[in-house]
């Protein structure tokens, strides 16, 4: 018995599947090389495995089942205000609100009832600036290294009880984490559908379409960075964001005579009317390795490659990191010189039919073919089938 | 805002119901409604407490009804009612006056108790006892005529809600 290992390298461009399915991906081949010690294996087997990069998502049906996988407690989250909007008063009474307090006294004077009124004293209620921000995101953000364009999400709400418009700002370089992602914009939600419409949302511009909110109202919004390259599986890059009362932030209680709604006195309430919330990136990646290995057995109960010896051929996939490749095939063709047994192919030890069928492997066009689909890290599959020494 | 104010003063003495008493004659009781709030004092732990012309929600507030009988006679059967404006709800427990019977009421005026043994009446019907929140009118009954010039006073909080 012996073991050929070879080292990764770029990928074939002829072979695959469906590439249109995924924007990265990954290819790596492998040879066997001439093996050796034999005069009737000599050409070169080799075997090759393609695949989608590890979180492809913006096309096709890999693409689509991830989200759906991903995202759920997500769109629950983001549905739930609309479901069940919060009580209209949860700000309090509404800003420049006239409360009118009037006083009757009755009294009997000579025998004769009288009744009269006080003044009318009428206060305005003040302005309360607040407001929070949370992030929408079920978790960290998994990302690819580099990738380009990836949102993290925030809602920015107005717990103030007047109309009050909100400043935005990002901060990418937080201590503590691995990598700084390079901030691209902000962008409003503008279809409100909690997903980043690249086409559709409207760019964030700092006191231009700075979010108007009403008391209560949210508005969500999307930090666009994009992931340096060279950066480790598993590693974290955050991202705050933070919203602040244009009409005026700092320590609750702080007054702006005049600045609130109808011109009322605006007050900071607890929040200080500024709030941030911090999102993460996480890089998730998988690598994919994929080893060849041979035991020969011949007829007389040795490992010679003689003619009428079998071959039994071992691809080892190893997937590696934490994230998950898509659309991963291995492809290998029998080489010369030697007959493939029908019906010897195995995955992970369950066997596969050599027709093209609903099974993922298959023997065509003289080529063993596996087809893996997704394939998350961190995993092992070994795919075996037998040759004859003709 | 003044100037309304006064506006709104005189309207409601021109209108004082005729049926208790000639509209030509002065009234011998004035009841003046002043509103406070606590303000901090700076670099200092007390507060002092200032004329309010607004308040935020959450914001307590005092009120202060100064009853004073301005004519040369006594005047009997002082009866002071304030109904809780909208938007507000009374403070437990946090009026104060001398020579007079508290109670509130919880159902517009109609009926008149202690807090504690009111009872308030749900949309379904179902009842349960009246809380601070739930109170509508405030009554005070002054149990001494108050005397020529004699002057009481009332307060009461209201939370901004």
């Amino acid at each position: 018995m012996f073991t050929l290992r070879t080292s990764t390298a770029s990928a074939p461009a002829t072979l695959g599947l469906p590439w249109h399915a995924c924007d990265k991906r990954i290819g790596l081949s492998l040879s066997t090389g001439r093996l050796l010690k034999t005069d009737s294996l000599n050409e070169s087997s080799s075997a090759s495995v393609f695949a989608c990069s590890a979180n492809a998502r913006r096309a096709g049906p890999a693409s689509s089942l991830f989200k759906f996988q991903r995202w759920p407690a997500l769109t629950l989250l983001a549905i739930l205000p609309w479901l069940f909007p919060l009580s209209a008063n949860a700000a309090g009474t509404r800003a420049s609100t006239p409360i009118n307090n009037t006083a009757t006294v009755n009294y009997t004077d000579g025998g004769i009832a009288h009744s009269q009124q006080s003044n009318q004293n009428i206060l305005r209620v003040d302005e309360l600036l607040g407001v929070t921000l949370v992030s929408n995101d079920a978790g960290n953000v998994l990302v690819l290294s580099p990738e380009n364009s990836r949102a993290l999400s925030f809602s920015v709400t107005n717990i103030g009880n007047g109309e009050e418009t909100f400043q935005l700002s990002a901060n990418t370089t937080i201590t503590g984490d691995q990598f700084d992602p390079q901030l691209q914009k902000l962008v409003l939600d503008s279809n409100n559908n909690g997903v980043y419409d690249p086409d559709t949302d409207a760019v964030y511009i700092p006191g231009s379409n700075d979010p108007l909110l009403s008391p209560d109202q949210s508005v969500r919004i999307f930090l666009i960075s994009n992931i340096p390259s060279g950066q480790a599986d598993g590693a974290i890059g955050s991202a705050t964001l933070q919203a602040t009362a244009v009409t005026g932030s700092g320590a609750p209680g702080t007054d702006f005579p005049g600045k609130g709604d109808n011109g009322v006195d605006a007050v900071v309430g607890v929040t200080g009317a500024s709030a941030q919330a911090p999102g993460n990136y996480q890089v998730s990646a998988a690598t994919l390795t994929l080893v060849k290995s041979q035991t020969i057995s011949d007829s007389s109960g040795g490992g010679q490659p003689t003619s009428g010896a079998t071959v039994t051929y071992t691809l080892t996939l190893q997937a590696s990191g934490s994230g998950r490749a898509y659309n991963v095939s291995i492809n290998d063709p029998v080489p010369l010189g030697v007959s493939y047994i029908a019906g010897s192919l195995r995955l992970d030890g369950v066997a596969l039919s050599d027709s093209a069928d609903a099974d993922a492997g298959q023997f065509s066009g003289n080529t063993v073919e596996v087809q893996l689909g997704q394939v998350q890290a961190p995993s092992t599959h070994t795919i075996v089938f037998q040759v004859t020494v003709n | 805002m003044r100037n309304k104010l006064i506006a709104t003063m005189l309207l409601a003495s021109a209108s004082l119901l005729p049926t208790f008493a000639n509209a030509q004659e002065k009234s011998a009781i004035e009841i003046k409604n002043e509103a406070f709030k606590e303000v901090s004092v700076p670099n200092s732990t007390t507060k002092k407490l200032v004329p309010a012309s607004s308040a935020a929600p959450g914001e307590p507030l005092l009120y202060v009804l100064t009853v004073r009988n301005i004519s040369d006679k006594p005047v009997s059967n002082v009866v002071v009612g304030n109904p809780v404006p909208q938007y507000t709800e009374y403070k437990l427990d946090s009026q104060t006056s001398s020579n007079a019977k508290f109670e509130v009421s919880v159902d517009q005026g109609k009926t008149f108790g202690s807090l504690g043994t009111l009872q308030k009446t749900a949309v379904n019907g179902s009842k349960s006892i009246a809380q601070a929140k739930d109170v509508t009118n405030l009554r005070w009954t002054l149990s001494t005529a108050l005397k020529p010039k004699e002057e009481t006073k009332i307060t009461y909080r209201l939370q901004l809600n």
